[in-house]
């Protein structure tokens, strides 16, 4: 029993990061009605500049943020403004463009193969961790440190983006853009600024996420394709759109995760995984928290 | 944004050969349309020719006809063209590296074709298409090693198979809209992988997991689908290949791929009309799933050794949906087209650049992806059909001015 609970809570903690993950995929979606499959190489691209900011200046992990964020704000910046604002220039009156989906892949591809190109395809880990294995222990059960920190900093993430969104002008003109594109540009709103933040805001956090998974994870270039298909699950599970959704739906895939296991072969807990998201995209598409259609 | 069936078609298929016409270091263009002068047919023209000093609206209309008809019979010839040079490579080509990257080529643009059926004429984004390739390879094989079921029969029962997780996988996805879609196939097919690598025996039959399954080559023969040379394969393939191209170019013009063209686009607008949208698209799916598992059963045969993780692959799928979309999804030509640009770069990336710049055709095909979707939405075979009806154009004008100046020359010599 006592293994059971300190697996929940692993799974639960886990399950956030995870969450985290996905955060940036969701919001991109809810405005730019788009689904991006280079979340997972964003996420991975995070991890690197995360890695070396570490490497290089020596900073503690999670300080590296102050580097981080801006950097992966920037490059998800232009990477909407150049490679994926002309899709949608061009399709200006389809709602959900199918083409930003496969220019999206395009990203993927090249980022995960420009990385291996570059940094090879080894696996790295940072040196001189002061999170390395750490633990807490409770009664008889151990808490791993660094996901422990990791899961605060998801709630943390999500709190912030969901006050930015509701509290700030231009996260109202964000939602007001989600809402709809047209009415908001009527109302002098910059429709494709908005687009370009929201990705760049959407990057930060794959960045974020990349820090919260440096100090107890291994980097290398293919490292995003596992969070990929793991955030569309959460995503669709939580609701595409819905910012706790994410993170809910994070927290259950991690608890099947490290539930799963004690039940079956681990492997099998991947199936039950795909299962599930199938049933929620047959039962319910709209996801567990999402409004239906929209955010 | 899908293309039309219709128009493309006719367009398409007639621009087919002139791209491999390209590929081929022995053809240009210009041969092909030059053995088409001497057979051109020439008794009609005589008479027209004679009127054709004064223009009437009627006889414009003739001139327009006859032209049409002469730019017919240089697609018909550039066609038969390019199918003796494709029936001829092997005799020309020995080297067996070569033809494994040509076998490549068509395998992945039959692969590419039957896709289209579902992800270019329906007008949705499958990208789990391997799971089909996975069922055809292992039912093959299964029965093959098993039983001893000759794989021709294994092809069959794969195909059906595929069939009905097809339909099992349409019923419910082609309901839901663009991305939803496009992530469902990826669940199916990834889920599909997961439970093949977790299982090693479902009853009798020994599926072996993650270790794979290996053909062993003892009994070499056609009845057993399994052949020392290459040959034989490029043989196989180049008429499925065929077979696959005709039957799109008859979905094309049937009914069928109106409806799908219709549902593709619009689909509200279509079911207003009485169009039974999700059944067109069943269809299609069914027809594709069948057509792909075929391709499965014959990389099976072909590689001698499947492995969930190389053939259920989300590479493998994402690659046929590239291919597509390069290429010119929704047209006849396009997979061909996409295979003949794509297949080259990777193959040759991979031999030249491999220990240096792993990946790097990858980063090609992304860059090519993404440079088609923002300036060529409608894939390279755009353009190209453009080029080639330019080129006919002039050809069917100059033979026109060549036979109006014989059939002058012939008059004035019987007066």
């Amino acid at each position: 029993m006592i293994y059971f609970i300190e697996d929940a809570i692993n799974g639960i903690l886990m399950g956030s990061i995870y969450g985290l993950t996905a955060l940036g995929l969701t919001i991109i979606f809810g405005v730019l009605k788009v689904v991006n499959f280079a979340h997972g190489s964003l996420l991975m691209v995070g991890m690197y500049v995360a890695f070396w900011t570490v490497s290089l200046t020596g900073l503690h992990p999670y300080l590296s943020l102050i580097i981080v964020v801006p950097v992966m704000y920037g490059f998800g910046y232009c990477l909407q403004a150049v490679v994926i604002k002309p899709i949608f220039k061009a399709e200006k009156n389809v709602r959900e463009p199918l083409t930003v989906i496969i220019v999206t892949t395009g990203v993927w591809y090249i980022l995960d193969n420009m990385t291996l190109l570059i940094f090879g395809p080894q696996y790295r880990s940072i040196q001189d961790n002061p999170l390395k294995g750490k633990m807490i222990e409770i009664g008889e059960m151990m808490i791993s440190v660094p996901k422990l920190w990791g899961c605060i900093i998801a709630i943390v993430t999500a709190v912030g983006v969901y006050w930015f969104l509701q509290k700030t002008r231009t996260g109202r003109a964000i939602r007001a853009t989600s809402l709809d594109r047209d009415a908001a540009s009527l109302s002098g709103i910059n429709q494709y600024r908005i687009y370009n933040m929201t990705f760049g805001i959407g990057t930060a956090i794959a960045g974020i996420a990349g820090v919260t998974l440096i100090p107890f994870y291994n980097i290398f270039p293919t490292v995003g394709v596992l969070f990929d298909i793991k955030g569309f699950i959460i995503v669709v599970l939580g609701g595409l759109g819905s910012i706790h959704g994410a993170i809910i739906g994070g927290i259950i895939i991690g608890l099947i995760e490290s539930v799963g296991p004690q039940f079956m072969t681990s492997t099998w807990t991947e199936a039950i995984v795909y299962g599930l998201f199938l049933l929620v995209l047959f039962v319910k598409p709209s996801g567990l928290f999402g409004v239906k259609y929209d955010w | 944004m899908t293309g039309k069936p219709y128009g493309d078609s006719t367009n398409s298929t007639s621009s087919a050969p002139e791209d491999s016409s390209l590929k081929s270091p022995a053809g240009s263009k210009y041969p092909a349309s030059d053995v088409s002068r001497p057979d051109s047919p020439g008794g009609s023209t005589l008479q027209a020719s004679e009127k054709s000093h004064t223009h009437s609206p009627a006889e414009e209309e003739v001139d327009a006809l006859e032209k049409a008809a002469l730019k017919d019979s240089i697609g018909k010839v550039c066609m038969i063209f390019i199918a003796l040079l494709a029936f001829g490579l092997p005799l020309v080509i020995k080297s067996p590296t070569w033809l494994h990257i040509i076998i490549l080529i068509y395998f992945y643009a039959y692969l590419t074709s039957s896709w289209n059926m579902v992800g270019g004429f329906a007008g949705v984004l499958p990208l789990g298409h391997a799971i089909f390739i996975g069922i055809g390879a292992y039912s093959s094989t299964i029965l093959f090693l098993q039983y001893g079921v000759s794989p021709w029969l294994g092809m069959l029962v794969g195909g059906m198979l595929s069939v009905f997780v097809g339909i099992l996988i349409g019923l419910p996805t082609f309901k839901m809209r663009g991305a939803y879609f496009a992530l469902a196939t990826i669940a199916f097919a990834e889920g599909f992988r997961v439970m093949v690598e977790n299982i090693d025996y479902l009853g009798p039959l020994q599926i072996n997991g993650p270790r794979g399954l290996q053909i062993p080559p003892l009994d070499i023969g056609l009845v057993n689908f399994m052949f020392t040379r290459k040959e034989p394969y490029y043989y196989i393939i180049l008429i499925m290949l065929i077979a696959v191209l005709a039957l799109t170019w008859a979905i094309s013009r049937s009914k069928l791929g109106y409806y799908l063209n219709a549902g593709g686009e619009e689909p509200e607008a279509a079911m207003a009309l009485g169009i039974n949208v999700s059944r067109a698209k069943l269809v299609a799916m069914a027809m594709s799933s069948f057509l792909t598992a075929l391709a499965g059963t014959f990389y099976a045969q072909f590689s001698l050794f499947i492995h969930p993780r190389s053939i259920i692959s989300l590479d493998v799928s994402f690659e046929i949906a590239f291919i597509a979309l390069i290429g010119g999804r929704g047209s006849i030509a396009g997979p061909v087209l996409g295979a003949l640009l794509l297949r080259p770069v990777s193959d040759f990336s991979r031999i030249y650049f491999g220990d240096v710049l792993p990946g790097f055709h990858l980063i090609i095909y992304g860059v090519v992806l993404i440079l088609v979707m923002i300036y060529q939405p409608r894939g390279i075979q755009e353009p190209l059909t453009r080029f080639y009806h330019i080129m006919a154009d002039k050809q069917a004008d100059r033979m026109r001015a060549n036979r109006l100046e014989s059939g002058v020359m012939k008059k004035e010599g019987s007066q």
